[in-house]
């Protein structure tokens, strides 16, 4: 196993020396270096294969999302039924399928609303600093301290119940560690060479920031997303739980295992609870190695 | 590192043996129970063995603490309340009213004045006795115009109640005193709901509120925490989200309860059958029976009672709005919905297809064959609705050319009825009705209902008292915003039914104008109703002596008792 | 450092100020009112005006707003509308059972994490810290209510080793001891479920914090010095590695606080984070506040005390 492992190590060395020859970005290195993480890359297959899943849903689905079938009701796994049917004679399997598409989504953009916010914010307060960065800093202050369930349901009962509410609340309620991510970065970087020049070339802020700042710090910001989808695809389950999640009749897998929360599901219908369960937790888990993987990779201290 | 890692173990090893330590000692007494439990109808065992025990009955969510019969607003006060007030009446299971408090009562010829004599020697949990002094002060107190509770609109029937509430009046003239025993209560006309709401009143200790006034009382924290009522069980300790702790009142009118002591447990409705089962819970209330649910309790010697419900399921249909003007609109979803398959399917069996607002138990619900009853057939909704003037085309319902669609709205938190929600979407689907469903949280619902009028069509229930009067339900004064006539249902013949109805106080004289009353209303459906369920209470079979009712569990709570 | 402690004491207040008008504001914007719940047909909509005007509801926001604020700042949060209770009164028993299970997952997560993310850096790519650092992702994967609800199945109904639900056996009559043994088998569940996942995230920090030390040039001095394997790893290298892993802990705090509410409903903790959902349930604007209040100056003073903690520890970092 160690054997294995220092060649491996010897064999990446050759190839970063080769790389470096031929002068390529860093982005390439960091490639290479995911790729040899075995954790990372069995995350990036299984989420692929999850992401074509829902994508294609409507064509390999075996029934219909919502079709109900009162007369088939919870009924055990079948030739007709692959995962068996729900309380209401909805075909499980189909809808894990389409629950897939909410319950990535949600993540995803949820994610995506925390992260335009969080690098807006950080990259202004850290441009900017003085008055404006304790403004900003303050509110980050403030969102920080928001107890989330709470005002999550606050937010939703206000906005009313629609998917797109639940991925705003998410969004709107992640941003903060970023933010103070992002403006740590921008802060060192603001001192370096670089920028200097840039500033005495008449370059505008905004350009300054989106065109010279940004860019070098797509690393933390990267795994920042990725995990951040993972922890959005958690708190969407949560609010199911409470009820303020994704709701009925539009599968997620969050509602799926909070309609099945009794006793006696646990007991006597494992299709209805262990496969969504398992569906979340396997996603989050691949988003994690990912993500893990992407920091390993990103990382430019960790120099091979 | 070695050091940190027996430490770990040691940890790991307190952990368990907290379990195992734990488990020993509940088993114990199981064990020792199990033989006797068998012997379910076993010939009355000696009075002095029924004494001891402390049974515990689960609640969903905790009484917030507000222990005045008057001033709780919460549904869960009044769970721990029962067992500690006690009225001049009470109800039976078969929904008559006995003497209670009271030795006797009568009824005046002209049906308007109730009088009532007080048994001898009752007392106050402190130990003060009880005198008609308290019945009046417990209506004046909610006559009171500084009065904060909800209460004040059961009681207006009551002679001089209004002018004492505005103050012109040192007491309610209807109310008199002829001594410590005999009280009447005059209404000023004849009010048929009198037994429920004079004599099955909750009486207050006027020695402990009288001090104060009625305005303050909500914020008496200390004296509603730790109220005095002459119920068979008093106040013994109240640890706010865990639980409530009532101690037998030794000197209870109709002799000391068996039980040493009534526990009202917050659980967690999910895992609540694994706690009776496991003996930590002893009773429980069960709203939507699942029947892999109840197998399994009843294999565990769990005794389940089913009871039919007090109320009904419905889907409100807003007729203020042109589209539902029309009866035959409303004719055709009552035909539409797969009543009797949400009964079938999604209650298992345990429940019967509503078709008028009443109780299915109550003696005003007229016989079957009066009424309309709507049965499952699409074809026949659709039919009416191409009556109405609707056009169907190609699985599309048309109005004047445009693709019907409504929004549906319901509440989360019965689980039964959050199923149905799609289930409805799928019927009304399949006569070309787009529905869009939109479940918000119940105070959201309330606005947009019965606050705002700002809907089309939405799911609840009503859980109904025992008297059939619904004047404030149905009758056309309480269709504005916020009363409960949410639907807009107005018709002449429906008002003076109503109005008529609680104008005799037999029950004999009443029925028919119910019957007629229910017919009209099946005839002109205002609103949807689905279904009534069959509930259960669920308890240790070491629990004997109980009568539960559609209405009420406490009403012999004094002669529960476990057997040993 | 006086200083420092001071200013950011006093950066509390503007804080507060905008977390208090922020959830003034959208708790009022909630649809529903304090007595929505109460659909009782012998209720007239009159009856509920007056009972709404009781406790304020009709005011004007600004007038109610500063009204709060005037009571908050002399330490009164006014009267539950729910309770029919001082809000602080209510609030007391609530934060005492909070802090009992925050801290109990506090420490079960610190005593678990801490020596597994040493025993995982220190012999990193073993097989021992493959199947951590596995088992750590699993943690941070496990939905927490799912755990919780496999939890009661599993551990507690089907094997009987813990009870259900609750803090304590009601009416049991125990004393001393056994009392204490009862209370502490409630809350063995509800800790290892509300500790999962900082169990699991802290033992990444240490795990990282560590490799990150034992590549230090002073780690590479003390080696080359020839001291002991045991002795560069424990002495130097665990002393400066814990400094991040301190603040990391600190900053778990709030999230042991507000997000354990999945963990007090599933299992019936009657902690702050339940009263507060239940709060905004029923619209108990007072209420809501009051926890929040709460809640948010427990975030901040936690902050602090990471701040400051990594002061005290990193001789390198000072305050002005």
């Amino acid at each position: 196993m160690i054997n294995k492992d220092e060649n491996k190590l010897v064999n990446n060395k050759n190839v970063e020396n080769k790389t470096m020859l031929k002068g390529i970005s860093p982005w390439k290195i960091a490639f290479s270096r995911l790729k040899k993480n075995k954790l990372a890359l069995t995350g990036l297959v299984v989420l692929s294969i999850l992401i074509f899943l829902a994508i294609t849903a409507d064509f390999i689905a075996p029934h219909g999302r919502d079709h109900i079938d009162l007369f088939n009701v919870n009924t055990a796994p079948s030739s007709e039924y692959l995962l068996g049917t729900d309380e209401l004679g909805r075909d499980v399997l189909s809808r894990l399928i389409f629950g897939g598409q909410v319950s990535l989504s949600v993540g995803l953009i949820a994610t995506s609303i925390a992260l335009v916010i969080g690098v807006m914010m950080g990259a202004i307060a850290g441009y900017t600093g003085g008055l404006v960065d304790n403004a900003i800093m303050r509110i980050v202050d403030i969102v920080m301290c928001f107890p989330f369930f709470v005002i999550a349901i606050v937010i939703a009962s206000i906005l009313g119940p629609s998917i797109w509410n639940v991925m705003f609340v998410i969004g709107a309620l992640s941003w903060t560690g970023l933010a103070r991510i992002v403006r740590a970065e921008i802060l060192t970087l603001k001192e370096k060479e670089f920028i200097e020049a840039a500033k005495s070339l008449g370059l505008e802020g905004h350009e300054i920031i989106t065109k010279h700042l940004l860019p070098n710090i797509l690393a933390p910001i990267l795994v920042f997303a990725t995990l951040g989808i993972a922890g959005a695809i958690l708190v969407e389950a949560g609010l199911s739980f409470l009820g303020f999640g994704v709701r009925q009749p539009q599968p997620s897998w969050g509602n799926m295992i909070s309609a099945a929360q009794s006793m006696t599901v646990l007991r006597l219908r494992w299709w209805q609870w262990i496969p969504p369960g398992l569906l979340i937790f396997i996603t989050v888990l691949s988003i994690n190695f990912l993500g893990d993987g992407l920091r390993d990779a990103l990382d430019p201290r960790l120099k091979q | 590192m070695l050091k940190k890692i027996i430490v770990l173990m040691l940890a790991l090893a307190m952990v368990l043996s907290l379990g195992l330590v734990g488990c020993q000692r509940d088993e114990e007494p199981v064990v020792v129970d199990e033989p006797e439990d068998k012997q379910e109808d076993k010939p009355a065992e000696p009075v002095a063995d029924k004494y001891g025990g402390v049974v515990r009955v689960a609640t969903w969510s905790s009484p917030p603490g507000v222990f005045h019969p008057h001033l709780y607003t919460d549904h869960y006060d009044a769970l721990a309340l029962s067992p500690m007030f006690d009225a001049m009446l009470k109800m039976t299971p078969d929904l008559e009213f006995i003497p209670s408090m009271a030795e006797k009562f009568e009824v005046s010829e002209d049906s308007k004045t109730l009088t009532f004599w007080l048994k001898e020697g009752l007392t106050w949990h402190d130990g003060e006795p009880v005198t008609t002094a308290d019945v009046q002060y417990t209506f004046e107190m909610i006559a009171d115009p500084g009065y904060t509770g909800p209460r004040y609109a059961d009681i207006m029937a009551i002679e001089g109640v209004v002018e004492f509430n505005a103050g012109e009046a040192d007491h309610i003239s209807g109310i008199k005193i002829y001594d410590d025993l005999k009280i009447s209560i005059t209404t000023k006309e004849i009010y048929a709901p009198a037994l429920a709401d004079i004599g099955g009143r909750a009486i207050i200790p006027k020695h402990i509120w009288s001090g104060i006034p009625v305005a303050e009382h909500a914020e008496q924290t200390e004296m509603l925490r730790n109220p005095i009522g002459s119920g068979p069980f008093k106040m013994k300790e109240f640890v706010p989200d865990q639980f409530v702790h009532l101690e037998a009142f030794e000197d209870f009118h109709e002799g000391r309860p068996y039980l040493d002591g009534f526990i009202l447990q917050v659980a967690n409705q999910d895992t609540s059958q694994a706690q009776l089962i496991a003996g930590e819970l002893d009773f429980m209330e069960i709203s939507n029976i699942v029947q892999d649910e109840i197998d399994l309790l009843e294999s565990e010697g769990i005794v389940v009672e089913k009871v039919v419900s007090r109320g009904f399921q419905y889907m409100g249909v807003n007729t203020r709005l042109e589209v539902f003007e029309n009866p035959l609109v409303r004719h055709a979803f009552a035909h539409a919905i797969n009543r009797q398959g949400i009964v079938d399917s999604l209650l298992e069996g345990n429940g019967v297809v509503a078709n008028v607002p009443l109780a299915p138990i109550s003696w005003a619900m007229p016989d079957a064959s009066q009424i309309n009853q709507f049965p499952y057939d699409p074809e026949k909704a659709i039919a009416l609705l191409e009556e109405a003037g609707w056009e169907y085309k190609d699985g599309t319902m048309y109005r004047d050319g445009e693709p019907v669609t409504f929004t549906l709205l319901y509440p989360p938190g019965n689980k039964v009825r959050e199923k149905s929600a799609p289930l409805i979407q799928q019927n009304l689907g399949d006569i070309g009705i787009a529905i869009e469903l939109e479940i918000m949280e119940f105070g959201t619902l309330v606005e947009r209902t019965f606050n705002t009028h700002d809907f089309e069509l939405f799911l609840m229930g009503w859980g109904l008292g025992v008297d059939p009067d619904s004047t404030s339900i149905w009758h056309s004064d309480a269709a504005g915003l916020g009363g409960w006539n949410v639907v807009g249902f107005i018709n002449d013949l429906n008002d003076e039914l109503l109005e008529k109805g609680t104008q005799f106080l037999a029950i004999e004289d009443r029925k028919p104008i119910y019957h007629e009353w229910a017919i009209n209303w099946n005839k002109y459906m205002p609103s949807i109703p689905l279904y009534s369920t069959i509930e259960a209470r669920a308890y240790t079979p070491r629990l004997r002596g109980l009568q539960v009712h559609s209405f009420g569990n406490y009403y012999n709570l004094h002669e529960w008792y476990f057997a040993e | 450092m006086r200083k420092y402690i001071i200013r950011r004491l006093l950066l509390i207040i503007p804080v507060l100020l905008g977390i208090s008008i922020i959830i003034f504001s959208l708790i009022h914007a909630m649809p529903g009112d304090p007595f929505a719940h109460l659909i009782d047909p012998n209720m007239t909509p009159e009856d509920k005006d007056r009972m709404l005007e009781a406790v304020g509801y009709f005011d004007p926001l600004p007038v109610q707003y500063l009204r709060w604020v005037a009571g908050a700042v002399q330490g009164e949060f006014g009267h539950s509308i729910r309770f029919k209770e001082d809000v602080l009164k209510v609030m007391w028993p609530r934060i005492q059972n909070t802090f009992v299970l925050s801290l109990s997952a506090m420490i079960f997560s610190t005593l678990l994490a801490i020596p597994l993310g040493i025993i995982s850096a220190t012999k990193q790519y073993s097989v021992f810290d493959y199947i951590a650092t596995v088992a750590a992702f699993i943690g941070l994967s496990i939905p927490v209510f799912f755990f919780g609800l496999m939890l009661i199945k599993f551990v507690a109904f089907d094997l009987g080793l813990f009870p259900i639900a609750g803090m304590q056996t009601v009416a049991s009559g125990y004393t001393g001891w056994q009392l204490l043994v009862d209370k502490a088998r409630h809350l063995v569940l509800p800790t290892l479920v509300l500790g999962l996942a900082s169990t699991a995230s802290l033992m990444r920090y240490t795990r990282s914090s560590m490799l990150e030390c034992v590549k230090q040039d002073y780690i590479r001095t003390a080696r080359a010095k020839g001291l002991s394997e045991r002795v560069v790893i424990y002495k130097h290298a665990l002393r400066n590695a814990l400094i991040p892993v301190i603040t990391i802990l600190s900053m778990q705090i709030p999230r042991l606080i507000s997000g354990a509410l999945l963990t007090e409903t599933i299992f019936v903790w009657p902690g702050l984070a339940r009263l507060s959902f239940q709060a905004v349930m029923n619209r108990d604007y007072p209420m809501i506040m009051g926890t929040v209040t709460v809640m948010s100056i427990v975030v901040m003073l936690s902050n602090l005390f990471a701040d400051l903690m990594y002061a005290v520890l990193d001789p390198r970092i000072r305050y002005q």
